[in-house]
Parts: structure tokens; C-alpha cells; sequence
């Protein structure tokens, strides 16, 4: 299995300017579904932050499909970023485009597709997410449960090798979390062949919920497994 | 010892923000020249919303402001110049008036009116809902997915709004004020053509290009520099407001004494 992510000698600065000492050294791997839980939201972000390449470590290095993102240029790093997937905690979706756009930016923006080439691919994405409402609509009315299904087909939209999710349990029924699991757990297993890794990171206790092979927890500041 | 130190402290905001009005722009020309290709069939979508909205849009009140301005303008002069005996300055007046100055801001004031408000509040918000670290963090550039297409199409927009402010204001003027007067369609056109030189044409165009760069770029950093609380967003907006306000006057003013002072055209 190959290592798509990896900390080494890891730690950061929370927002409130403390330190945390993330691990000593910790890989991903293609195909594992990760739970990473934390009881404490900023350690989450942080990590979070640490991944995408917003937050410089204090110390050590978070490496990307082999690369230490911290010496990457912009346009390199931006590279990167379009092979992972991110689920962000509220469900984040441009407010000024409609459902459909929001799904076809990415595919629109990063590839030679056409706009309506990457509207049809869109839809296809939205079809697979279980997505019924109206795809010519703004999303920000929408309920939580559905735009996460919408931020979940923006996440697959360029086919990534890994998707991150950020506190995707927050603020959804056991249902509604156990369908979006059901969706990731099955495209996981369509990418048999390519293997994508599934990393959760959740602040609270939830992390069970979605069906982790391997679970860790920062405790004290320290990621544990 | 207190009054220069405030005095000091606002000299530095001032400078700062000018600073940051001009790296904005400078920062959008370099993304058009030198990123074009990258993520352009998406920014181009921006791009034509923003002229849209901005441009297209604003026709109607353009409209209704460029004829009753011209309607003003050419009431007084026929009530004025006949009497001194200088109908032959009609063409002179109207476009030193209409060309040279008050088409170029009425347009630049309806576009700040209209767009400059939208893009500060609307980019606030994004800015607030963390759009903008959602939109970095899956490899686009705020700046040159939201800031350049907007920049870019206000100050198209406010080239071609400025342009066709000037002509309904003395086309229309003519027509509800002029016509029927003591003077003819073809004389009044002469005159007016007669009076319009290359430098009124280069004078209103770099007006309203460069109105048009600057409004983009004090009402996109207005709302890219709004704080973390909604309430910030009208804040921000006002901000967005009077900064362009300023700035357009005081480019204004600046070209106006270059081109017709110190060059002496």
C-alpha cells in the first residue's frame, strides 16, 4: 500500500497560540478508512489546516503523495490539493453559484472540460450522492444533511486519491451520517483498483460512526492510536 | 504630541489602503497576463457574470441619467447662449462637460452604486462563511477566480457604460431638449464633433478605465479585509463605498489638471 500522507515529528499552533505536539511520526496509507477524534475543535482544525497546507507546522513536516508541502510553490501545491477530496465541517458551498456549479468548479477550473461538459459531469456526481432536489438551486437553504451530500460530490469531482473529511458526524442524525458513510464506504470500494484512502477527522465521539479499519485519537495534545 | 501621533496613525491607514488598492489591481493584471490559462473557462463564467451584472445590467439607469443630464445641460446652454450670440460654443461646452467629466463619474458613481456595494458585501460574506479557505484549499486562487474576473469586468463595464452614457447624453439631449428648437440636427452634431478632439476621446477613455480598475479593486479588498462577524459585512460595504467615492474624485482631478494644466491640451 502506498503512503499518500505522512507526519513526521509533527507540531502546530492552535488557534489560541498552543502548542500541539501531533505525533512522532505517522503514515496513510491507499485504501485505509481512518478515524482521527479529538474532543477538542481546535486540535481538530489544526489538523485539518496541517493536511490542506493553510497552517505551517511549528516543527516537522506533513508530507503529500511523498512531497513536504511546506517547500511547495503556490501553483504546486494547488496541484496537489486537486488529487484530495475535502469535506469541510459546515458543509461549505459557494453561496453565489448553484448546486450544480459548486459540483462542476473544481472539474470546471482544474481540467480542458467545457462548461457544460462539467455541468453533465456534475450531475452525474449529484445522481450518485442520492442528491433529489433542485440542482439550479442556491445552496445555502438548503439542510445541512444535504449540502454535505452536495459537498461530498464536489469532493469526488476529480476522482481524488484521498478525501478528507472534516467533522462529518457535526451536527447530522445517526441516519444522515450513516448515508453519507454508506455513499463513501461504496465509492471506496468502485476505486478498488486505485485504492482511495478516507481520513475523518471529528471532534467528539462519533468517529464510530463511520466504520473506521483504523482509529486514532488526540489525547493531551498528542495523536495516539 | 497626541494630535501627531493620530495624525501619523491616520496617515499610515490611508497609505495602507491605498497600497493595498494598488497591489490589488497590480495583483489582477498579473493574473490575467500570466495566469490566463490556468482555470480560464471558469473564470471567464466569472468574468462575463460580473460584466452582466455590472454592465448590462445598469443600462436602464444609465439611460435615464445620461437624458435627463443631457436634457440640463442642453436647456441651459439654449437659454443662456443665444442671448450672448455663442451658439458656436454649444459643441464646446457640451463635451467639456458630458466627455471630458461627468459622464465618465456619473457612470463611475452608478457603478459603485450598483456593483461596488454587491462585490464588497457578497465577498464579506464569502470571506466570513470561509468560502475563500474552501475555494484555496481545493487548489483555486481566490484572487484569480473572484478578485481579477471582477476587477477586470468592473473596469470594462465602466469603459463601455462610460461610452454610451456620453453618446445617449448628447444624442437624447438633442432630442427632447433640442429638438424643434432653433437649430438643426446637423448643425448641432457638427458642433459637437467639431469640438470633440482626440484628447477628449483619450481623457474620458483612461478615466473610465481606470475608475473602473480602482472601484474593483477598493470594493473586492473592501470585502476581502472585512473581520470575522457578519455585522462587519456593512461595514465593510460603506468602507467600499466611500473609498471609491474618493478615489474616482480624486483621479479625477488628478488627470484633469494633468491633461489640461500641465499638458495644456
Amino acid at each position: 500500500m502506498a503512503v499518500l500522507v505522512e507526519f513526521k515529528k509533527l507540531s502546530c499552533l492552535n488557534d489560541d497560540g498552543v502548542s500541539i505536539a501531533l505525533s512522532a511520526n505517522c503514515s496513510f496509507s491507499s485504501g485505509q478508512r481512518v478515524v482521527i477524534s479529538s474532543s477538542n475543535d481546535n486540535a481538530a482544525n489544526s489538523f485539518i489546516g496541517l493536511i490542506a497546507g493553510i497552517k505551517s507546522p511549528a516543527a516537522g513536516s506533513v508530507n503529500l503523495f511523498g512531497e513536504d508541502i511546506s517547500t511547495l510553490g503556490l501553483d504546486t501545491l494547488a496541484g496537489l490539493r486537486t488529487r484530495v477530496g475535502f469535506l469541510f465541517h459546515d458543509a461549505v458551498l459557494v453561496s453565489n453559484l448553484k448546486v450544480i456549479e459548486n459540483v462542476a468548479l473544481p472539474i470546471i477550473y482544474h481540467s480542458e472540460l467545457t462548461y457544460d461538459e462539467g455541468i453533465e459531469r456534475a450531475q452525474k456526481l449529484l445522481d450518485l450522492t442520492g442528491y433529489r432536489g433542485e440542482v439550479w438551486a442556491l445552496p445555502d437553504p438548503l439542510p445541512l444533511h444535504v449540502r454535505k451530500k452536495v459537498c461530498v460530490a464536489r469532493a469526488l469531482a476529480l476522482a481524488p486519491q484521498v478525501v478528507v473529511c472534516e467533522n462529518l458526524a457535526s451536527g447530522l442524525a445517526r441516519e444522515e451520517v450513516m448515508q453519507l458513510t454508506e455513499l463513501l464506504v461504496e465509492y471506496q470500494s468502485r476505486r478498488a483498483k486505485d485504492r482511495l484512502l478516507i481520513l475523518t477527522v471529528e471532534a467528539g465521539t462519533d468517529g464510530v460512526l463511520v466504520k473506521p479499519d483504523r482509529q486514532m485519537r488526540i489525547e493531551g495534545n498528542r495523536l495516539v492510536e | 504630541m497626541d494630535i501627531f501621533t493620530s495624525l501619523g496613525s491616520i496617515a499610515i491607514g490611508r497609505a495602507k489602503s491605498i497600497s493595498a488598492v494598488w497591489s490589488t489591481i497590480a495583483l489582477s493584471l498579473s493574473s490575467l497576463l500570466f495566469r490566463f490559462y490556468v482555470g480560464r473557462k471558469a473564470t471567464l463564467q466569472v468574468l462575463l457574470k460580473q460584466v452582466y451584472f455590472t454592465g448590462f445590467q445598469a443600462i436602464p439607469i444609465i439611460s435615464w441619467i445620461a437624458l435627463i443630464l443631457g436634457i440640463i445641460v442642453l436647456t441651459q446652454l439654449l437659454s443662456i447662449l443665444p442671448g450672448l450670440g455663442g451658439e458656436r460654443l454649444m459643441g464646446d461646452i457640451l463635451v467639456w462637460v458630458v466627455v471630458r467629466e461627468v459622464g465618465p463619474l456619473l457612470a463611475a458613481v452608478v457603478v459603485i452604486a450598483r456593483s461596488g456595494t454587491a462585490m464588497a458585501s457578497e465577498l464579506g460574506t464569502m470571506r466570513i462563511a470561509k468560502q475563500l479557505t474552501a475555494l484555496e484549499i481545493m487548489g483555486i486562487d481566490p484572487v484569480h477566480y473572484l478578485v481579477m474576473p471582477r476587477v477586470i469586468g468592473t473596469a470594462i463595464s465602466t469603459f463601455v457604460l462610460t461610452f454610451y452614457f456620453e453618446v445617449v447624453a448628447i444624442l437624447g439631449g438633442y432630442l427632447l431638449a433640442g429638438f424643434g428648437k432653433n437649430i438643426t440636427f446637423g448643425i448641432y452634431m457638427s458642433s459637437v464633433l467639431g469640438a470633440m478632439g482626440l484628447i477628449e476621446i483619450i481623457v474620458s477613455v483612461l478615466k473610465s478605465l481606470l475608475f473602473g480598475l480602482v472601484i474593483g479593486a477598493v470594493c473586492t479588498s473592501s470585502g476581502l479585509t472585512c473581520g470575522n462577524s457578519i455585522t462587519e459585512v456593512p461595514q465593510a460595504t460603506t468602507k467600499a463605498v466611500i473609498g471609491s467615492l474618493a478615489a474616482i474624485f480624486v483621479i479625477d482631478a488628478l488627470i484633469t489638471t494633468l491633461f489640461f494644466i500641465h499638458l495644456g491640451l
